[in-house]
């Protein structure tokens, strides 16, 4: 949450040449470091084997259903906001094997449990909205009824490194959802890239992981002008926030509004492609497969990657039970800014904007949102959750 | 096979008192006025009638209001060549037909006893010239029906949604 | 390390592993009902009335399962089945002998505790009487602790009949008030014909003091549960069971939602006024 009035201890200014020691440093204690790189003209999370491969000098242009890395007049390491991955995929894998059954005899089988190695990861230059995705998965998969065992595996021995924001794009709404574009807690380490001057990054280490880091590190301690740069960066950044999701008495609005005529307009111009679900840092739905070998002697179940938008999701007996494409999209409006409150005490949107840049056709849910709280034709209808 | 009762039976000179009380209970009654209820008994008479009796037959004039008091009675309908299709089975405290109220005055379906039945019947064409004479027990009375006719269709269209949802592939 | 408020501990593997169990023997209910029994030695599943299992037919999938048998016999699990898709179909197919995999129990099961002291009123709609066999079977267990237990039983046509066996025990045992109707015959079925809601304003039971179980297709049960509340049960005291797809058990996957509650989890077992509204919702 961008706070300026509230100062991260023992902030230290790190110069920017200074940056490939910090990944030497994670390197060096066993981490996989993984974080921003650019990838076929698309800032994407990747491995990372030092400063090198950050996308130095690059920026990005968003809009509804459009993405493009530009150059930079500058050499920011971090001159971009987020493109379509997230530390979802590292936390919750696209594809998870879960176990095989190795046939034995005609009628007969065994199961085996999929290796899973899980190795010690640091995800390096998170944005703030993306540790509060991973705020929101945890308290989905972590702390929920039955913890997942994959999420909960990879989670355990995780180290974060976050960047705050000062160019976000024209499809971030972060400042709407209070998860940035500065933040002070959610990781070990926190990152506030500044430009004027000298090329310099403040540190702020929230945890002893993050501030043993420090430590390793040829760093002076911020000058009150340091802490003013940083603030005014984070200032601009919420003043230049293009977009707003009116988050005050959202949950009742769509739930009360579940037949507004809004879901048929959104419905003519959304493709249940799936694509805001793939991009969502927070959507969790799963499916598995079983796939069976050509010689029908071992059956392989995976998990992956679901999506409420698909016709099969709720497929059900003989048929499903969301048939239409509005009713899909309800479904994940709904869920996102309404039910998951109900069920897990918090948005499941931290305003990161993806699904709108993403979206083939563009569909905006700040617009959608904002267009049936204008609209909404009864206003005490009964909110059904 | 006992006397078919589609050409109604000739009205008993029952006990009026007793049939007013036996009127009186039958869910069909109740909540009328004592004065109606007396009204009624009037046209009414008590019946017993063996297993196989048929109480309507398709086509025949509906002159006659039966109130079950006791026993099963089917309502059914048949496709020649075929077993009759059973739509539904009715029993104690339940109606047996609501054509006698409205024109043309003709059952569209069989009703046949399963078991021993005892019933209730009111002959009809007396209880329409009652109900026209007396338009706060006409109302009552078709309104009666009417909820007796809302009911069934609720329960066939349930019926039906049952039957269709089984068979969805 | 981490930026966890606390350790977490990383649970054992295997919530989402099946566990191999082999077939012992296959009843046929009905053309396309099928009850399967397991015999687990090793590791049995302890379940309430009304909770279900994943089960798994090697190489074909996985589906949502409800257990019919008694809970008091855990050396003999059986789930009934509806061929309806692929993993049913292929396990109304099964031979005894074959090995399933299965995981569970999962659900909330139904409140017989609720009902004690109270009537117990069960009214099933066709393979709806599974989920809700083994509520009766443990009632009638313990029957001194309930008042009336009724069950209402429907049945598309007599040959749609499931649990034969259990009807005639019954029927004979007196303790349990048992009416079956058919939705439609043919002369011969000697009982009788209509939907099982016409028999919910007739039956004796204490309509402010009963605990209900409610189990048939949706539309069923709303007819029903709008008969139940004309004769003036309490919504809170029907409870209904739903079905939705169900996949991992533990609501983590998101395909059984309804509202805001996943059903694997929250339920499958529900009250009337915590569905009522969502159920009247179109695709949701």
């Amino acid at each position: 949450m961008y706070a300026p009035e509230v100062e991260a201890p023992a902030a230290v200014v790190l110069p920017a040449s200074g940056l490939d020691d910090l990944l030497t440093a994670l390197t060096g204690r066993g981490y996989e470091v993984r974080g921003p790189t650019l990838r076929d003209g698309v800032v994407i999370h990747d491995r990372l084997t030092g400063a090198q491969d950050l996308p130095r000098g690059v920026g990005d242009e968003q809009r509804p259903g459009h993405y493009r890395t530009t150059p930079r007049e500058d050499d920011a390491l971090f001159g971009y906001a987020v493109g379509p991955s997230s530390a979802k995929r590292a936390l919750f894998p696209p594809r998870q094997p879960l176990w095989s059954a190795v046939s034995v005899g005609d009628a007969d089988f065994e199961i085996r449990e999929a290796d899973r190695p899980s190795p010690r990861v640091a995800l390096f230059g998170l944005r703030p909205c993306e540790l509060a995705a991973i705020a929101v998965q945890d308290r989905v998969l972590l702390h929920g009824a039955v913890p997942d065992e994959v999420y909960t595996a990879n989670r355990a021995d995780l180290l974060l490194i976050g960047v705050e924001c000062g160019d976000p794009a024209a499809t971030c709404f972060c400042s709407s959802m209070a998860t940035g574009p500065g933040t002070d807690q959610g990781a070990d380490l926190l990152l506030t890239e500044l430009l004027g001057g000298e090329h310099r990054f403040l540190l702020r280490a929230p945890t002893a992981a993050g501030q043993a880091l420090v430590a390793d590190l040829d760093t002076r301690p911020a000058t009150e002008a340091d802490l003013a740069a940083r603030d005014a960066l984070l200032e601009d950044a919420a003043g230049a926030m293009e977009r707003h999701l009116d988050t005050d008495g959202v949950h009742d609005l769509l739930l009360g509004n579940l037949e507004h005529p809004r879901w048929d307009d959104i419905a003519k111009r959304c493709l249940a492609c799936g694509n805001c679900t793939l991009v969502c840092p927070t959507c969790f739905c799963t499916t598995v497969e079983d796939t069976t070998d050509l010689a029908g002697t071992t059956a392989t179940r995976e998990r992956r990657w679901d999506s409420c938008f698909s016709l099969d999701f709720t497929h059900t007996g003989p048929a499903s039970v969301r048939n239409t494409t509005r009713a899909r999209y309800r479904q994940w409006l709904t869920h996102k800014l309404a039910t998951w409150i109900d069920q897990f005490d918090t948005s499941g949107c931290v305003g990161c904007g993806r699904c709108i840049t993403w979206c083939p056709v563009g569909i905006d849910l700040t617009a959608e949102v904002a267009t049936i709280k204008r609209t909404s034709e009864d206003p005490d209808a009964p909110a059904r959750s | 096979m006992a006397t078919p009762a589609a050409v109604p039976a000739p009205l008993q000179a029952g006990d009026p008192d007793t049939l007013r009380v036996t009127l009186a209970g039958h869910p069909f009654c109740a909540g009328l006025e004592v004065a109606h209820v007396q009204a009624m008994a009037e046209l009414a008479s008590e019946h017993t009638f063996g297993p196989g009796t048929f109480l309507l037959r398709r086509g025949y004039a509906a002159r006659t209001l039966f109130l079950l008091l006791q026993g099963d009675v089917s309502l059914e309908i048949v496709e020649p060549g075929a077993d009759a299709i059973v739509l539904e089975t009715l029993h104690e405290g339940e109606t047996v037909g609501w054509s006698w109220l409205f024109p043309p005055h003709r059952w569209s379906f069989d009703a046949r006893c399963l078991s021993p039945v005892r019933l209730v019947q009111l002959d009809a064409d007396r209880l329409r010239a009652l109900m026209a004479r007396d338009p706060a027990l006409g109302r009552d009375l078709a309104v009666r029906v009417g909820q007796l006719v809302v009911q069934r269709l609720q329960l066939t269209r349930a019926q039906l949604v049952e039957i269709q949802h089984h068979d969805r592939p | 390390m981490t930026v966890l408020d606390a350790p977490v501990e990383v649970p054992t593997r295997g919530a989402l592993t099946s566990r191999p169990y082999q077939v012992s023997s296959v009843r046929h209910q009905t053309h396309d009902i099928v009850t399967i029994d397991v015999a687990p030695q090793q590791h049995p599943i302890a379940f309430k009335p009304g909770q279900f299992d994943m089960v798994y037919v090697y190489g074909v999938g996985e589906a949502a399962i409800s257990i019919s048998s008694d809970p008091a016999t855990p050396g003999l699990l059986s789930h009934t089945i509806r061929a309806v898709g692929w993993v049913t179909k292929a396990l109304n197919d099964l031979q005894p002998g074959t090995t399933i995999g299965i995981r569970g129990p999962y659900g909330r099961p139904w409140p017989l505790e609720e009902a004690e002291g109270k009537d117990l009123v069960v009214i099933t709609g066709g393979i709806g009487m599974a989920p809700v066999r083994p509520a009766i079977v443990q009632a009638l267990r313990h029957r001194e602790r309930f008042g009336r237990i009724v069950l209402l039983k429907g049945a598309r046509s007599p040959r749609d009949l499931v649990f034969r066996d259990d009807l005639d025990r019954w029927h004979a045992d007196r303790s349990i008030d048992v009416h079956v109707t058919v939705d439609s015959a043919v002369r011969g079925w000697s009982g009788r014909v209509g939907v099982v809601t016409k028999l919910i304003p007739r039956v004796p039971f204490d309509p402010e003091n009963s605990v209900i179980l409610l189990c048939g297709p949706e539309v069923m049960m709303w007819f029903s549960a709008e008969a139940l509340l004309g004769r003036g049960v309490p919504a809170e005291r029907i409870y209904v069971t739903l079905e939705r797809n169900m996949k991992c058990g533990v609501g983590s996957c998101g395909h059984c939602q309804l509202g805001s509650k996943f059903l694997c989890r929250d339920g499958p077992v529900f009250s009337w006024d915590e569905v009522a509204a969502l159920l009247d919702v179109r695709e949701l």
